[in-house]
């Protein structure tokens, strides 16, 4: 029966579960920790410069205010787009952020990496590692929107409204981000 | 910024995207996660200081107010406290230990 129970909730969307969370169904909320934490999990991983140890925390700080807030949720709004909004205002409430970032790249060249074995995939694997230097190099605001846009895949104006921006600054910076990460690349190619 | 021009750059960065969905994917896969969610259940369980603090402010107006019954008024109540030199005119009620009884 209570199986049963469990498998519905995995079928029902974000929303709907989170209408039961606000009436403090914790298999509702497990089942949203289930869907979110590893693609949040990542999202700190590369908001926090690969900072392993912070992210573990982070993830459990953000769910832990999502069963705080879960009252002020409100089902007209993408559920991704509030749980991307306070993972966002999370990182910026770091207050390790800057000085991790800012000895990000010493960290990312001592990250170890899967070992690879043949010469396409060391080839590749070298392309992730320069490609998560060069995104790493953004400015600030530029990463955030490039992070949140193409990697989370929330749209423009959903990232405007978490960033706090109007959409064509959004979009200038995500632009800008393109145009850096494909000169870094080129240069390190 | 034009729509159209962020197009044509997103257009020019197909094979970049194909890169950032496999850097993102290992990412994902290989980041860890709490298993489950401990924080959350200590705090549902963490005692609320200020009900703790009206408990012990309720017990102390309780212990004060009701009043006691079967007090001891026999002589030798009286007596040991007046052995103790206690002038408060107190005597044992039920469940109260005399000391200076258990002393002697």
């Amino acid at each position: 029966m209570r199986k049963s129970i469990a498998d519905t909730l995995l079928t029902l969307p974000d929303a709907e579960l989170m209408q039961r969370v606000g009436l403090g169904n914790h298999e509702a909320y497990e089942v949203l920790y289930e869907r979110y934490a590893r693609r949040l999990g990542g999202f700190f991983l590369r908001m926090l410069a690969y900072d392993t140890v912070k992210v573990e925390d982070m993830v459990q700080e953000l769910f832990t205010r999502v069963w705080q807030h879960r009252a002020g949720y409100r089902a007209a709004q993408p559920f991704s787009t509030w749980l991307y909004a306070m993972a966002y205002n999370l990182c910026k409430n770091d207050y390790r952020h800057e000085v991790v970032r800012q000895s990000y790249t010493a960290e990312c060249m001592l990250r170890e990496e899967p070992v690879a074995t043949t010469d396409e995939t060391i080839e590749r694997k070298e392309m992730h590692r320069l490609l998560r230097k060069a995104v790493q190099a953004l400015p600030e605001l530029q990463r955030d929107a490039f992070l949140l846009h193409y990697d989370e895949e929330l749209t423009v104006p959903e990232v405007a409204r978490i960033v706090g921006s109007p959409e064509g600054t959004v979009k200038s910076r995500l632009a800008a981000a393109l145009t850096a990460i494909k000169k870094q690349m080129k240069m390190n190619l | 910024m034009n729509d159209d021009e962020l197009k044509k750059i997103e257009q020019e960065s197909t094979e970049l995207f194909a890169l950032l969905r496999e850097v993102r994917d290992e990412d994902n896969v290989t980041v860890r996660i709490p298993p489950s969610l401990p924080r959350l259940n200590k705090k549902s369980l963490r005692i609320n200081p200020y009900w703790l603090v009206a408990a012990s402010v309720l017990g102390f107006v309780l212990g004060i107010a009701i009043p006691r019954e079967n007090r001891c008024t026999s002589q030798e109540c009286t007596t040991q406290f007046a052995d103790t030199g206690h002038t408060t005119g107190r005597s044992l009620a039920d469940g109260d230990v005399n000391f200076v009884l258990l002393i002697k």
